[in-house]
């Protein structure tokens, strides 16, 4: 009875807008008395934090896509995407995909992609004709693609709490990112050729010019996806050398980002997320070493092999669940779920890599589903269009992802493959 | 109100000022790794724990400044349609609620350092232990402190906004 007391009020104060580490944080100190052991054992779990060697990747990554962000980056980037691929039916759209997915792998997908990106691609769509229902659902997509590419902050988050390897998380998810990718391009063509959106033609100079601009960024991807599939560096390594590189172009190189003006405050402001999670994080870690303590993933799987003997009907009904999850707070799902998921997943069989494959494109799905999605909102406010245009807009998008989520769902191989050579090197 | 500001600018200047310092030193250590075992093959044997530590630190510190920007995750699905007032309201309740579950986790961070750590480990470089530990009580102490200003913050002008519009919603 307290406990059902005790546990709506907490709900209230959460839909209430309490701060979740807060609401974890009480779960935690609660249990915990409750089974008579002192609250400090939350303590001993949060400070374990320090024995993480991934722990590290998070600020620096976090810094680096900040530091890219400020900077002029994304433009030249996408300049140089609209040189190479504009002349295609469809090319500017594609263009769009390729350059927010980017984007987002390195700003952490928290929604900035169709701030920072929205109001210099969507006006250029509307501008060469493309259907504007299409524009508006491409962009409220893109805010959270590339979620799977390294070096997105779920991906790195992920890694941490479900213990897996990131190097090969990093690996596995560039293939069903670059279907999703494929298929969304492939879509593009199509309205393109529908709409008879005018193209642009292909020009060297152009190439050239673009190219030469977009230098000092190019190298990025290969730091990241090429020094850790080559064995030359491990994640955490990949991270310090990508915020060292970032700072060094933005700042001394392109001159974006003066060093003593904007880098302080790119600090501070790239912090304030990474205290975020790892306040949760850490509070977190308290709650869930009580939950396997008291063998609750066990209990969990007792329940549900009752109920469901195949493996592919587990992971649909999870991927129902964690969606529904997602539309609410997207890192705290992450942190909250993923412990109490793992294990049970791991009964039915379920290779962890691939189940962190199927939560991260379920976060990015979350990302853009109505009516909840925080996609849907930005998009809404960033284009000045009224909510259910933009739940309309986005619906065959919706479904592209939902149907790539299947796939992925179905054939672990499509996430597997190629970590296989990670660390053989 | 005038002095709450004065705590909280005080506070926020130290954090801001620490924050940039230890970001700094972390990134440098860290990248100093990569050259070392890139180029020489060695390293500095305590360099990754140190690092670590750090982050932690800048964790709670950039915890403090999430919490006076009110940065931290929270579900605003209802709250996203209230009035403004309404809203102070709801605010200063989070923010009470928030408050008090970090009194306690200070109070078990203090458990957990005078009892939980061997007074005489030594995390590297003959450090103590605890010196690195002392961040946990310090910093859940900064973000009650931060919660329990803008708690009172929250209050004042939602009592204040009668027919206008409260300064700060």
């Amino acid at each position: 009875m307290e406990i059902l007391i005790l546990g709506s009020l907490l709900l209230l104060l959460a839909l209430a807008g309490a701060p979740l580490f807060a609401i974890i944080g009480a779960i935690g100190l609660l249990a915990f008395s409750a089974t008579g052991v002192d609250t400090a054992a939350l303590i001993v779990e949060l400070y374990r934090l320090v024995d993480f060697p991934a722990l590290i990747a998070i600020p620096l990554f976090t810094f680096a896509g900040y530091v890219l962000a400020e900077s002029q980056a994304p433009k030249r980037l996408f300049n140089l995407a609209q040189a190479l691929f504009g002349w295609m039916p469809g090319g500017l759209a594609i263009v769009a995909l390729f350059s927010t997915a980017m984007f987002t792998a390195f700003s952490g997908a928290s929604g900035v992609t169709i701030i920072a990106l929205g109001g210099l691609i969507y006006p250029s769509l509307i501008k060469q004709q493309y259907p504007e229902r299409f524009s508006l659902g491409l962009m409220t997509t893109s805010g959270s693609l590339g979620l799977l590419f390294p070096p997105s902050l779920p991906i790195i988050l992920y890694s941490l709490v479900a213990n897996v390897n990131i190097d090969k998380l990093f690996v596995a998810g560039v293939l069903p990112g670059v279907i999703l990718l494929i298929l969304l391009s492939l879509y593009s063509v199509r309205t393109g050729i529908i709409a008879k959106v005018p193209r642009t033609p292909f020009s060297w100079k152009n190439v050239w010019v673009t190219l030469k601009a977009a230098v000092w960024e190019i190298p990025l991807p290969v730091i990241v996806i090429g020094g850790i599939y080559g064995g030359i560096f491990t994640a955490t390594e990949a991270a310090a050398a990508t915020a060292l590189y970032v700072l060094l172009v933005e700042v001394f190189i392109q001159r974006d980002l003066k060093f003593f003006k904007d880098v302080p405050r790119v600090i501070r402001e790239s912090m304030i997320l990474v205290g975020a999670i790892l306040m949760m994080l850490g509070v977190a870690m308290g709650l869930t070493s009580f939950l396997i303590q008291e063998e609750v993933p066990a209990k969990l799987f007792a329940i549900v092999s009752h109920y469901v003997n195949s493996k592919f009907v587990f992971l649909v009904i999870l991927n129902i669940f964690i969606l529904i999850m997602n539309m609410i707070e997207i890192f705290s799902a992450i942190i909250i779920v993923v412990p109490i998921i793992v294990p049970v997943a791991l009964q039915y069989g379920v290779d962890p890599i691939h189940l962190g494959i199927i939560f991260l494109l379920n976060l990015e799905i979350g990302y853009m589903t109505p009516p909840l999605g925080l996609n849907l909102f930005l998009s809404s406010l960033r284009f000045e269009k009224p909510l259910v245009s933009v739940y309309r807009a986005v619906l065959p998008f919706f479904f592209l992802l939902l149907s790539v989520l299947l796939v992925i769902t179905y054939f672990p191989e499509l996430s597997l493959v190629f970590t296989r050579v990670v660390g053989l090197h | 109100m005038k002095a709450l500001h004065t705590i909280d600018r005080a506070l926020t200047f130290i954090v801001d000022v620490a924050i940039v310092l230890i970001f700094s030193v972390m990134l440098a250590l860290a990248a100093l790794q990569v050259i070392l075992r890139e180029f020489f093959s060695t390293g500095i044997l305590w360099g990754d724990v140190a690092a670590r530590h750090l982050v932690i630190w800048v964790g709670f510190f950039g915890g403090f400044l999430a919490t006076r920007n009110g940065k931290h995750f929270h579900i605003d699905v209802l709250t996203r349609f209230l009035k403004p007032r309404a809203r102070l309201w709801f605010n200063a309740i989070s923010d009470l609620f928030a408050a008090t579950v970090c009194y306690f986790l200070v109070r078990a961070s203090i458990t957990f350092l005078t009892v939980g750590i061997d007074p005489h480990s030594t995390s590297f470089l003959n450090i103590p232990s605890y010196v690195f530990a002392l961040i946990v009580p310090v910093g859940f102490g900064l973000v009650m402190i931060q919660f329990a200003l803008k708690m009172v913050e929250s209050l004042i002008n939602a009592l204040r906004s009668g027919s206008a519009e409260g300064p700060g919603a």
